[in-house]
């Protein structure tokens, strides 16, 4: 226990959970702004080829998260096309790899979200004088626990993730340690209690977005 | 739906969605394009992609099995009888889903570690569980199992009972009302569950390396060698994440195919 | 005076013809109820009347101008349509009946507002979120949402098909209180049409059959699909 309370109140702990609220802030605010209006564009249109855009997003949302991160990796990395950014081992690739395992979620939650509104609602909205660009902003307003539900939903999942972020971050203290990396090594090392202290903070940090995402779903 | 026209929209439909195509598959083709230039089928001969993929097919297997035998009935019960406390056991039983992979590797290694809750009494057993194989199969069918239950549960409350009375009418007993009316009406949500299961043991990450460490041949999966592979020959992890990729794709098609495109993944 | 003039339209959904009418003149400030059974194309009527579609062939003139393939906003802002489900914005009751007037663009006070929510008896349920209301009130907002926009037609889809007698009641009073506006009535209920409606006509697989006085449809229609229909005799 009184190991528990010196975990608690270490230094390295603060700056753990900062960085981790930091690179999955990030990585959420990122992944919302360009999830969110697309997962609406798609659901709001009918187009050629629009079953297999939802097949490629339901295929990001199953991959697993460790080879999202080998993707990263291979793009970051030195002879990657993105190598010069020298990204690799830094937050910033810790949030790109986030990113891409949270945008097929904001993307297609947002884009079923926006689809279940009633088609006798979007008839409606246009017999009352809706122009295209009205009607989509009132459907999109009608969707918005659905599209707040994805967001909470991209977040619970990204602050999560151990491999993927592993692989790419390196797990160096003080630099791309997150709390599930923490965890990781610290359980490795022994120290169990450092380890339990950051599970402790990323359960309640889970609890409280999954307790939002199960009111904002009326369950 | 809209009876307008929309040039602008469509333009802008079409181009966010190509971008977003792109951040999607350039990856995939630079997965591939590396796994070519690494010689992918040679790769697949190297020990460590064999091992890794031999030991990921046989625990995830085994794990299936496991909770299909014990999820089935539980799964069941939770549909059809009486069970007190339900919605205590339902939400205990949501809880691996939501709890993140580390923590549950770290849980699992506080209750059957050697210095865990249950270390003494496994002692006296002569049981060792953390950093076997057998801690793999359990890391995954912890964090797995939930998904079946949970869509089998759905699956055998939506079977109507008026079938299964009339069966029983007709002098099937029990056992075989189950088998043979119940057990295959509710096999569409059954067998998608256990390959939503399937997919998420496939891709364990999190719980396993903390509960059963990465000891290549006995417990280090697929995940866990594309991460150790990377230190080593990117070559191997390339391959490996290849297969995953494969195996995600057959698991998609097939469940898009058994469900007839009604589900696509689990959290729509 | 005539809102509306048909001339030889004709509506298909691929190989499938749902409208053939060769003419259909609707009045300026006439209530106007077409009755036919289910599937006889009077949604469909309603819907160009709305200008949600545009007719496959034929002419359909609005206030003197042809409505061609260019789907005008113009026109669909000046006519408004009530479904047979009051498909309300999941926002407070006040809310939903000033979108049509923001939408518009149109400023607006809240005692526009609450006048028109007075017409249909719900001043009170101002601050109400819409999601909350009962069937009959539901609809009685929709109607407000619609007359706050003071159309020069109103089309109304089955406006009561879903409803007890007292909302009934209150619904039919309101139609009846409609002023100058052009009131186009579908239902499949004939006494509503008969008391509500100065003419009455039937539809048939897309075809108007005959388009009559209410008083004649009623008592001395001259095709006898009309008074098959009219008792209850028409088998479909």
């Amino acid at each position: 226990m009184e190991d528990l309370l010196r975990a608690l109140t270490s230094s390295d702990l603060a700056e753990i959970v900062a960085l981790t609220l930091r690179v999955t802030g990030i990585a959420l605010i990122i992944s919302t702004i360009i999830g969110a209006p697309l997962g609406a564009l798609i659901g709001l249109s009918k187009f050629r080829g629009k079953s297999f855009v939802r097949a490629l997003l339901y295929t990001g949302m199953g991959l697993p998260p460790v080879v999202v991160g080998l993707f990263v990796y291979l793009i970051l990395s030195r002879s990657g096309p993105l190598g010069s950014l020298s990204w690799l081992f830094t937050p910033s690739a810790m949030i790109v790899a986030q990113i891409v395992i949270a945008l097929p979620l904001t993307t297609g939650l947002t884009m079923t979200s926006v689809e279940s509104v009633s088609p006798e609602l979007k008839r409606q909205i246009a017999a009352l004088g809706a122009t295209r660009s009205q009607a989509a902003w009132t459907i999109l307003r009608e969707a918005r626990i659905g599209v707040t539900a994805a967001i909470v939903a991209a977040f619970g999942g990204i602050i999560s993730e151990v491999g993927a972020v592993m692989l790419v971050g390196g797990n160096i203290a003080g630099q791309t340690r997150v709390l599930t990396t923490a965890i990781v090594l610290n359980t490795r090392q022994g120290d169990f209690s450092l380890a339990l202290a950051l599970g402790l903070i990323l359960l309640i940090l889970t609890f409280i977005v999954n307790t939002a995402l199960m009111k904002l779903q009326g369950r | 739906m809209l009876p307008f026209r929309a040039h602008l929209g469509q333009t802008l439909i079409f181009s966010a969605s190509g971008a977003l195509l792109l951040f999607l598959v350039l990856p995939l083709f630079v997965l591939l394009a590396r796994a070519i230039e690494a010689d992918l089928l040679q790769q697949l001969t190297q020990p460590t992609v064999t091992q890794a993929l031999r030991l990921s097919l046989v625990t995830s297997s085994l794990s299936m099995l496991i909770t299909a035998a014990l999820g089935t009935p539980l799964a069941y019960s939770l549909a059809r009888h009486k069970v007190p406390a339900r919605s205590v056991i339902e939400t205990l039983l949501d809880l691996p889903i939501v709890l993140p992979p580390a923590v549950a590797g770290l849980a699992l290694l506080l209750t059957f570690g050697r210095r865990g809750f249950l270390g003494p009494v496994l002692e006296t057993l002569d049981l060792s569980l953390p950093f076997t194989t057998t801690a793999v199969i359990m890391a995954e069918t912890f964090v797995a199992a939930p998904f079946f239950i949970r869509s089998a549960q759905v699956g055998f409350a939506n079977v109507s009972h008026q079938l299964e009375e009339s069966a029983s009418d007709l002098g099937a007993n029990n056992w075989q009302v189950f088998r043979r009316v119940t057990l295959p009406l509710a096999g569409t949500a059954l067998l998608s569950g256990l390959i939503l299961s399937w997919a998420r043991a496939l891709g364990e990450f999190g719980a396993t390396i903390l509960f059963a460490g990465s000891f290549s041949g006995r417990t280090q999966t697929m995940p866990l060698a594309i991460y150790h592979a990377l230190e080593s020959d990117l070559g191997s992890a390339v391959a490996l994440a290849a297969i995953l990729i494969l195996i995600s794709f057959f698991f998609l098609a097939l469940l898009r195919l058994i469900t007839h495109g009604r589900i696509g993944h689990p959290m729509l | 005076m005539t809102l509306y003039q048909l001339r030889n339209l004709q509506h298909r959904y691929g190989e499938r013809t749902v409208l053939d009418l060769s003419a259909l003149d609707i009045a300026h400030g006439e209530i106007i109820a077409l009755v036919g059974p289910s599937g006889s194309g009077k949604s469909t009527l309603l819907r160009l009347l709305q200008f949600l579609e545009t007719p496959t062939q034929g002419s359909l003139l609005f206030d003197g101008i042809l409505s061609d393939h260019a789907l005008p906003l113009e026109a669909r802002r000046r006519v408004v349509t009530v479904f047979q489900h009051p498909a309300l914005l999941d926002r407070s009751v006040f809310d939903n009946v000033a979108y049509g007037l923001r939408l518009r663009g149109v400023p607006y006070g809240p005692e526009t507002i609450m006048a028109a929510l007075g017409r249909v008896g719900l001043r009170d349920y101002a601050r109400v979120r819409a999601k909350t209301l009962s069937g009959g009130e539901a609809q009685r907002v929709a109607l407000a949402r619609a007359l706050v926009l003071n159309p020069i037609a109103l089309l109304l889809d089955e406006p009561t098909a879903n409803l007890d007698p007292y909302n009934v009641g209150l619904i039919e009073e309101i139609i009846r209180g409609h002023g100058t506006t052009t009131v186009v009535l579908v239902t499949h209920n004939t006494f509503q049409a008969k008391r509500l409606a100065d003419r009455v006509g039937l539809l048939l697989s897309g075809k108007l059959i005959e388009l009559l006085p209410a008083d004649r449809f009623f008592n001395a229609p001259l095709d006898p699909r009309t008074r098959s229909f009219i008792n209850g005799e028409m088998v479909y």
